[in-house]
């Protein structure tokens, strides 16, 4: 097994504690850096993301890969050509105006940065003003996702797409939405370009969104 | 037919002579504070509402609301009296929002402007590294109640109605570590670092038993049914594996739910949200005999599918309507109709509680949740 295998394999079952120890031995047997990302930690990832939505592995399979992730991303970034620092491009993401609640949109967070993205994380109760000011002013940014996990904050949602659209920026950006009550024809209905049912599906449809 | 022989004959798997109602009395199938004002003007009734759970904002509906829309189940209101001092207990507020942190060192915050609910802020142990940490969480002691308050029961039961417990300590097996871990630390933990979830949940199950002999001693005798609360399911399916439920979580529910029993509550209910289908048949091995609020928009959750695989093992208490789309946002001839398919496919034989999915949150309209109440009027007989 190669030691890139190796890494991807540590990603995958989440060994953080010897993540670090198998970079450095990569590097010093000559692996470039950026394979190490792609190859090791992003490819592992995405066979993370796609046996949570199989069913084969849950939340805590995932969140511990997840980890072993960063701590590697922490590890391999001093060793990336500054121009390879993301690869995926930027993902602005937060919760909706009156709703506090973020599990769900940390983990969408995780899994869209696992997937190489930088992600810029608004927190939660974000009102849509500062959306638009994130957008702004990241003007390299193709993606921004928005979450609401109650019914009752799903107008605020409503709104913040809404918000972005008539600020005039939907030439900039898609927009994906999620959350407990959200469904396809909500986000439809609302003018939202993807919507996802979980944190692995929302990392896959952000890399169809950035590719289309 | 009273009120506690129709539950107890539907808890029992036949049909009573029409199919219990539960709307704000159990776990979960509560109003919450702005909806009850809504109820009450509908009623054109003036009260002092009485605040249930502070969290969720939920309300202790009045004997008078619950006649008027024919519950058949009362809950006790419980009356804590604090044992000792409580190190993390306070309340504060700035100009944005209201704080709390509660007797397990759980932070809450709701927003002053148009906030409906207080949400989780953190834990007391999101720093913890390992067990030298965890071991410096000082433990609520668990309450105990006024035996005056038993009063309140022996009525209820006097008058025919069913009687339960709706109240817990702390959280479940599952589900009280996050909040003082924090979520993604307390479900890693689970998998990586096992050796430090079981001492707690051991001490947890110490400690809810201790609050369990304190309502017995007020109430012996007088509960029909109790609840623990242990959310496993998310929208798409459970949170750990079914596997990880089994083994490690549901031997506790177990060991709790048989001790209850021995204190003489008939029926143990499980309050779990979401996608829950893949372990129903654990959590009835585990002594549970409902489920609660059968969360039917969730995976695999589909009425027909709950009802013919595990219709003769387990009660549905709740089911009856779509909480997460058609109550809020349906038309009052959506929220009838999905009412009336409901009531078709889970009554039969019994087994069957109705009650909405979940809590009635405050943006329900008032002409939706009529429409429901109207619509089981109409179709509750057996």
């Amino acid at each position: 097994m190669s030691k890139i295998q190796e890494i991807q394999q540590a990603v995958e079952f989440g060994k953080k504690k010897i993540i670090k120890g198998l970079i450095e031995e990569a590097l010093a047997e000559g692996c470039q850096a950026i394979d190490i990302l792609n190859q090791g930690m992003i490819e592992a990832m995405s066979i993370v993301g796609e046996k949570f939505k199989a069913g084969e592995i849950y939340v805590p399979e995932m969140l511990v890969a997840a980890r072993a992730m960063k701590e590697g991303v922490e590890i391999i970034k001093p060793h990336l050509l500054s121009d390879q620092n993301t690869v995926a491009g930027k993902f602005i993401i937060g919760t909706v105006e009156g709703d506090l609640h973020d599990i769900g949109k940390n983990l969408v967070a995780m899994m869209i940065e696992s997937a190489g993205f930088t992600v810029i994380d608004l927190g939660v109760d974000v009102a849509p003003e500062k959306f638009i000011e994130a957008i702004k002013a990241n003007p390299d940014c193709r993606l921004v996702g928005l979450s609401a996990l109650l019914t009752t904050t799903m107008p605020a949602l409503n709104k913040a797409v809404a918000a972005i659209i008539e600020a005039g920026l939907k030439s900039q950006v898609k927009i994906m939405v999620g959350g407990a009550p959200i469904s396809q024809e909500f986000a439809d209905k609302i003018g939202a370009d993807g919507f996802a049912a979980d944190a692995a599906s929302a990392a896959s449809i952000a890399k169809e969104l950035v590719a289309s | 037919m009273n009120s506690r022989e129709r539950l107890l004959c539907a808890l029992n798997h036949k049909e009573p002579d029409r199919i219990p109602l539960d709307l704000g009395a159990g776990c979960s199938c509560k109003f919450t504070k702005y909806f009850y004002v809504k109820l009450l003007d509908y009623f054109g009734l003036k009260e002092d509402i009485v605040m249930n759970h502070i969290p969720y904002q939920l309300v202790s509906a009045s004997d008078k609301v619950l006649d008027l829309l024919k519950c058949d189940v009362r809950s006790a209101t419980l009356h804590p009296i604090p044992q000792g001092e409580n190190p993390y207990a306070k309340k504060w507020e700035d100009e944005n929002s209201y704080y709390y942190t509660n007797n397990w060192g759980t932070q809450y915050r709701m927003p002053k402007h148009q906030g409906l609910y207080y949400d989780l802020v953190g834990g007391v142990l999101e720093d913890a590294e390992d067990e030298e940490d965890d071991k410096k969480f000082i433990w609520p002691i668990p309450e105990k109640f006024p035996k005056a308050d038993r009063k309140q029961l022996e009525d209820y039961r006097a008058a025919g109605f069913a009687t339960t417990i709706s109240e817990q300590f702390g959280n479940g097996f599952l589900q009280q570590g996050p909040l003082m871990w924090g979520f993604e630390n307390w479900f890693a933990m689970l998998v990586t670092e096992p050796e430090r979830c079981t001492p707690f949940m051991d001490k947890l199950l110490e400690k809810k038993i201790e609050y369990y002999d304190n309502i017995f001693d007020t109430y012996g005798g007088l509960v029909d049914v109790c609840c623990e609360a242990d959310d496993f399911g998310t929208q798409r399916g459970t949170f750990i594996s079914p596997k990880l439920i089994k083994e490690m979580i549901l031997p506790y529910h177990k060991k709790l739910n048989d001790y209850i029993k021995s204190k003489g509550a008939s029926h143990m209910t499980l309050h779990t949200c979401g996608s829950v289908e893949a372990i129903i048949p654990d959590i009835i091995e585990a002594g549970f005999d409902c489920l609660n609020p059968v969360q039917i928009s969730a995976a695999n959750m589909s009425p027909e599918h709950l009802k013919k695989t595990y219709g003769n093992d387990i009660v549905f208490w709740g089911g009856g309507i779509n909480t997460q789309a058609t109550l809020p946002n349906g038309t009052p001839e959506q929220v009838r109709e999905e009412t009336k398919r409901n009531i078709d496919i889970f009554a039969k034989d019994g087994g069957f509680v109705f009650s909405t999915v979940h809590n009635v949150q405050d943006d329900v309209p008032i002409e939706n949740f009529i429409a429901m109440w109207e619509t089981f009027q109409d179709n509750c007989k057996y």
